[in-house]
């Protein structure tokens, strides 16, 4: 690589453009920059590490897919959880499938989350898991990954309004589970 | 990839200098052999569409390159027979002039300027200035600037003028390698230049094509015409004006090794030998 | 936000371990085969075009533009009156021909053939140029016609001696490099510049009586008339720059 070290501080809009330009270069810091991220927001969609490698993977070749054709890189970040979003409902949908068709119906791997994990983390993700899928989405984006209501609506293309119904739903049953254990004031 | 001449016609006043030339390349090495005036460089500059035929069409995958426009030229290297260079360029600035017209970004360029320089040897000199350099040195540097974009068509006229043998040697497998992926249409004068590396041979004389297949088809028109003997030095001065004479070797007790190309026996001690891509060109282009 | 942090806390309990180092590596060798199939985007917005080829344009040119423009400066400072603007009236010719010498370049020196074969080919090459050397000139036509209209007060003169003969000299050069393109374009416009210069100093000896006759319509007329020809000179030469014939003298 060509001296790619001065490329860290460079903006997701400026790195697009290079890409598109045939600096191929940019991709990978570009790629570094949100790697670690996508995979922890598909850990915590699906619940296990192996769909959420595949999950990841599956992003990120839709994101280049998509590259070419992109050009509001403003907003690069939510266009990638969005894809990763969509990778991940894909997920569950050939999940339900397997399921359905052998007979045995889990609740998205819950089985595989339970193996291993402290067992307050274990008791979080329980509550997660109680909330909808759409509850859970909006609380996954707002407290690991930092997005505002605002841009969440925009990236799930759903209304405000209807996002923090979602939320505060969400945030609802989350406290209900949380009720009992001192986490802060 | 397809890419179709069909019927191409390049006239100039009454002069014809391409007639009716139609043929299809692919993915490849095409090798075009024809002696001067037989109309390969307009035939190349057709295809780069640096000139319009005068009738028919140049078609990539069907269609029209007149009509792509840039996106054509996109998809195009060129090395000109001969081409210049402003009088305070370095090759690194020729480079980086080339790759700008081509469209590269200022860090693709600078990028693929660097690389393409150490390919063909000249990174170690890319500050001189041009005008210090060789012929060969120059025709290194013309190699480097067709592939600034990526080629998928590369048009190389007389690429290998200039070189020493072992940097043709080198240019040779630098094209094969290349040419998996792209179209690769080279003219030449030396045989040797595409003799192994070509997918096809085409022969151009007088504007068209008067025979295009792989090496051995192309060999298969001189099959039984190509005699060797050996004779005394007198008789081969005699013999090189009067036949169609190839190679000519000294060897001992003052005699003369001969290839002659000719349908019958030139001498009693002739024998017959296998021909080679040099008798080809000798027999149209000297005969 | 109690609540707020109060989740933030719960949740904070589950966190996500990281992806497996392997399989990262690997899914990074994947991606970067994919990005190198992706299609390149060459297409260059015009600042980025201007700004390249100004790049390309020897210093020199450069250097001289801004001496004839100097020497404009200087010689209306220091004489001031009638001399001021007969050497104005002369530069304004030898200003205008560095942009055609650099014009006429790519032919000259061979590199007409390589150019016309990239994306941005010697038509668009000739364009750039134009609109470089035409933003230059007219910063630099602005700066003479005031320091003509300063020494003179006479806007007819201005007129006549700095907009018409900017016109007239870029169509002439324009119209030399088209019909003779293989001919070493400095020997044209030096030919050509001093000529018209000399023309400029003659004129402005006797330019009230030579002018007396028009009045503003018939100035207007002059002016718009030397306007369209320089129009047509670009749009010519820029349509040539398409055309191979001219420049193809050695056949194959």
């Amino acid at each position: 690589m060509v001296g790619t070290s001065g490329w860290a501080g460079l903006s997701d809009k400026r790195l697009v453009e290079k890409i598109k330009q045939g600096e191929r270069d940019a991709w990978e810091v570009l790629a570094r920059r949100y790697y670690d991220e996508i995979f922890r927001y598909c850990w915590y969609r699906t619940g296990n590490e192996t769909a959420a490698a595949d999950c990841t993977q599956d992003t990120f070749l839709h994101v280049i897919q998509g590259l070419a054709g992109y050009v509001d890189a403003d907003k690069f970040r939510a266009w990638v959880f969005r894809i990763a979003s969509n990778a991940c409902v894909d997920y569950f949908r050939k999940e339900k499938e397997v399921c359905a068709e052998e007979g045995v119906w889990t609740v998205q791997g819950t089985e595989d989350r339970a193996l291993g994990r402290a067992e307050d983390a274990c008791y979080v993700e329980k509550a997660l898991l109680a909330l909808t899928d759409a509850q859970r989405e909006v609380v996954i984006l707002k407290y690991y990954h930092g997005f505002k209501i605002r841009e969440i609506a925009q990236l799930l293309g759903i209304s405000l309004p209807a996002a923090k119904a979602r939320l505060k739903h969400g945030m609802d049953r989350l406290k209900a589970a949380a009720g009992g254990e001192t986490y802060g004031t | 990839m397809e890419l179709r001449l069909d019927r191409v016609t390049k006239k100039y006043g009454n002069k014809l200098a391409v007639d009716r030339l139609s043929t299809v390349m692919g993915h490849g090495v095409y090798g075009l052999l024809g002696a001067n005036g037989a109309g390969k460089t307009t035939l190349m500059r057709m295809v780069c569409d640096i000139q319009t035929p005068t009738e028919g069409a140049i078609l990539l995958n069907g269609v029209p390159v007149r009509d792509m426009g840039e996106e054509y030229r996109d998809l195009l290297g060129y090395l000109p027979q001969n081409f210049g260079y402003y009088p305070d360029f370095t090759p690194w600035r020729f480079m980086l002039y080339i790759a700008a017209l081509k469209g590269l970004s200022k860090g693709a360029a600078k990028e693929k300027s660097m690389e393409l320089l150490k390919e063909v040897g000249l990174a170690e000199v890319r500050n001189k200035k041009i005008k210090t350099f060789s012929g060969g040195m120059k025709q290194r540097l013309g190699i480097a600037q067709a592939m600034l974009n990526d080629p998928e068509i590369l048009i190389l006229d007389e690429p290998t003028a200039g070189l020493d043998p072992k940097e043709r040697v080198r240019f040779r497998n630098l094209i094969s390698s290349m040419a998996q992926e792209r179209l690769v249409l080279l003219s030449t004068h030396i045989v040797s230049d595409v003799e192994y590396i070509a997918k096809k041979i085409l022969v151009m004389k007088a504007g068209q094509i008067i025979h295009e297949g792989s090496t051995r088809e192309i060999l298969r028109a001189v099959e039984g015409k190509v005699w060797e003997c050996v004779v005394p030095a007198k008789q081969a001065d005699a013999m090189a004006q009067q036949f169609n004479v190839g190679n000519l070797k000294y060897v001992e007790d003052g005699k003369v090794l001969l290839r002659v190309i000719r349908e019958g026996k030139p001498a009693e001690s002739a024998v017959q030998v296998e021909p080679v891509l040099e008798d080809v060109y000798l027999y149209y282009f000297e005969g | 936000m109690r609540n707020g942090k109060a989740v933030r806390f719960f949740l904070a309990e589950n966190r996500a371990p990281a992806p497996d180092a392997g399989k990262k590596r690997a899914d990074m060798d994947l991606f970067r085969e994919q990005v190198l199939h992706l299609p390149v985007c060459r297409k260059k917005k015009i600042p980025v075009r201007m700004w390249e080829t100004a790049a390309f344009i020897h210093p020199v040119s450069w250097v001289l533009q801004m001496l004839f423009l100097l020497c404009g400066i200087y010689w209306a400072k220091w004489y001031g009156g009638k001399t001021a603007v007969t050497g104005i009236a002369a530069i304004v010719p030898l200003f205008t021909a560095v942009g055609g010498y650099e014009l006429s370049k790519a032919v000259f020196y061979q590199m007409w053939e390589l150019e016309k074969s990239c994306r941005y080919d010697t038509r668009s090459v000739a364009e750039m140029k134009l609109l470089l050397f035409g933003m230059c000139d007219l910063a630099a036509l602005t700066v003479f016609s005031l320091l003509v209209y300063g020494e003179s007060g006479d806007f007819l003169q201005v007129c006549f001696l700095v907009l018409m003969p900017f016109n007239v000299s870029s169509g002439v050069y324009l119209f030399l490099l088209e019909q003779f393109p293989a001919r070493n374009g400095n020997v044209l416009l030096i030919g050509a510049g001093g000529m018209m210069s000399a023309v400029q100093i003659l004129f402005r000896q006797d330019w009230e009586r030579l002018t007396a006759a028009l009045e503003t319509a018939g100035t207007g007329l002059v002016l718009a008339a030397s306007l369209l020809f320089l129009a047509g000179m670009i749009v010519r030469y820029c349509r040539e720059r398409e055309r191979e014939d001219r420049i193809l003298w050695n056949l194959d």
